[in-house]
């Protein structure tokens, strides 16, 4: 399969620390790769560095083949690369349905045409379709700052998801999620990679969800790719489990 | 109580004026995390660009006005001027007050026992014009959304692909307009002089602090708020104090309720 995104020996140092430290990984289209590992493993890091929000020390990052190193995430953003992020990253004090309506806006028309046009901007069908399909119809004219953290998260998801991007990255959807969400998160994504085709990147300490979502998982410890491949694979990998329990 | 009304609505006219100015603050502090010092300026330029057009080139007032809108959304663009432009005008055109065209007729209206000057109904009727314009503009149109969008949450903005220096521009552009707008309502009383900015900017810094500086309807409250509250200590004190209200106005809002009358207290992480 021709890569959809490449990583090649990606190195990000902060003075003497390793931050990330030589990681090289390729996605295919419509593929889902997860990233797991311990807390400081350099995963965020990868992504921030994969998407232009910090300057990589070296390595590079391809694109349907293109070099993307270093380009910002509103050159990103146009070439259909998006991201969610651990922390929420929703605008409070607009409406759910207005959130969406703005995160794939920059999308539509011309810059002249967008400075008067409608709120919507003829993207209320599609942001109405990912309100039904995340389940937030009942909630989508209240401001999304008045809703619960796990509505949040799904808004914020949904808004990665709304320009129709050709790659996500997700950094821990779970994180903070009631686990009663994080099964209805996950047929989300795999509803979204099935109907967008996209494809995903996610980082997660949810093992559960990684090893069900994901066809392909990465480990990665102390900034270095430590094991890939199948979930089960991983999962019973000795160094992986002696990186999460110790040894 | 008719002179008090009078007063009231006469303060709430040169408020309208300060809110405008204010609004720019508040615009301008949520969408780019600047605090425009030069705000001042910004309101005496264009009031010395319109006498330019007036007078030199023997425009009528409603040209002149428009050709200023243009040229301060050229010129205003910037900030770091207020030092360099005061002195530019006070060496460059002239250090002596000049006076203005008034933009509404002479007279006085009256509502009941109440004469209001139609210099008074006329700016509160255009600031009012502009604020339902402006309130229209971002809540109505999908870029006004996106400005929102990044006042609320630039990182976010940003992965999403929207434009956030673009839309730092655009409210550059609105400031350069509403600074153009509060020029022509101020400066028939105030008359154009290089430093009538300071006196402005002060109040219009203060009107945005008491109202709450993260809202713009904040700034509106704060800018009416100082200019009735002047107008009334003018009268029924002296006004020899009446210059000290909106820093006196100021003082009381950072001590007890520091995030503004209807400002909201925000959560920042380091």
């Amino acid at each position: 399969m021709t890569p959809f995104l490449e990583v090649k020996e990606m190195k990000k140092a902060y003075g003497a620390i390793k931050a990330v430290d030589g990681v090289t990984l390729s996605v295919g289209p419509g593929e889902i790769v997860g990233v797991i590992g311990p807390n400081g493993s350099g995963k965020t890091t990868l992504f921030n560095s994969i998407l232009g929000q910090i300057k990589p020390t070296s390595g590079a990052v391809e694109f349907c083949g293109e070099d993307i190193t270093g380009m910002s995430p509103l050159e990103l953003s146009r070439r259909g690369v998006g991201r969610t992020f651990q922390t929420l990253q929703v605008f409070v004090k607009l409406s759910v349905r207005d959130n969406l309506i703005a995160a794939a806006q920059e999308f539509k028309g011309t810059m002249p045409g967008r400075l008067f046009a409608k709120p919507d901007a003829g993207l209320g069908h599609h942001a109405d379709e990912m309100i039904e399909l995340f389940r937030l119809k009942h909630v989508s004219h209240l401001p999304a700052g008045s809703l619960s953290y796990g509505q949040q998260k799904l808004i914020d998801i949904a808004m990665a998801f709304m320009p129709t991007p050709r790659l996500v990255l997700l950094d821990e959807p779970c994180a903070g999620v009631n686990p009663s969400l994080v099964d209805q998160l996950r047929e989300l994504l795999v509803e979204l990679n099935k109907t967008q085709g996209g494809s995903f990147v996610v980082i997660e300490h949810n093992m559960d969800f990684i090893m069900k979502l994901c066809p392909h998982v990465i480990c990665m410890v102390e900034g270095k790719v430590l094991a890939e491949g199948p979930p089960a694979q991983v999962q019973s990998n000795r160094q992986v489990l002696e990186a999460y329990l110790g040894n | 109580m008719a002179d008090l009304l009078q007063l009231i609505l006469s303060g709430t006219a040169t408020g309208a004026i300060y809110a405008l100015c204010a609004l720019g603050f508040t615009l301008l502090w949520q969408a780019s995390g600047t605090i425009n010092f030069a705000q001042g300026e910004f309101v005496m330029i264009p009031a010395f660009v319109m006498l330019f057009f007036i007078n030199t080139a023997g425009l009528p007032l409603w040209v002149a006005f428009l050709l200023t809108c243009l040229v301060a959304m050229l010129l205003i663009a910037t900030l770091g001027l207020s030092i360099g432009v005061k002195q530019l005008v006070k060496a460059g055109v002239t250090a002596q007050a000049m006076p203005f065209e008034s933009p509404f007729p002479d007279g006085l209206l009256a509502l009941g026992a109440m004469k209001v000057s139609y210099a008074d109904v006329g700016t509160l009727l255009l600031a009012g014009l502009i604020v339902v314009g402006l309130q229209l503009f971002l809540n109505r149109t999908v870029t006004g959304r996106a400005m929102q969008a990044v006042a609320q949450n630039t990182d976010a903005a940003k992965v999403l692909g929207i434009n956030v220096q673009r839309m730092v521009l655009y409210t550059f552009l609105i400031n350069a307009v509403l600074a153009v707008v509060a020029a022509l309502l101020v400066t028939p009383t105030y008359l154009a002089k290089f430093d009538m900015g300071e006196s402005i900017g002060l109040k219009a810094f203060y009107a945005a602090i008491i109202g709450g500086f993260n809202q713009t309807r904040g700034a509106l409250l704060g800018g009416v708020l100082v200019g009735v509250l002047e107008n009334l200590m003018g009268a029924y004190v002296s006004p020899a104090y009446k210059e000290g209200v909106a820093l006196m106005l100021f003082l009381i809002v950072i001590i007890f309720r520091p995030e503004g009358l209807l400002g909201k207290t925000e959560e920042r992480k380091v």
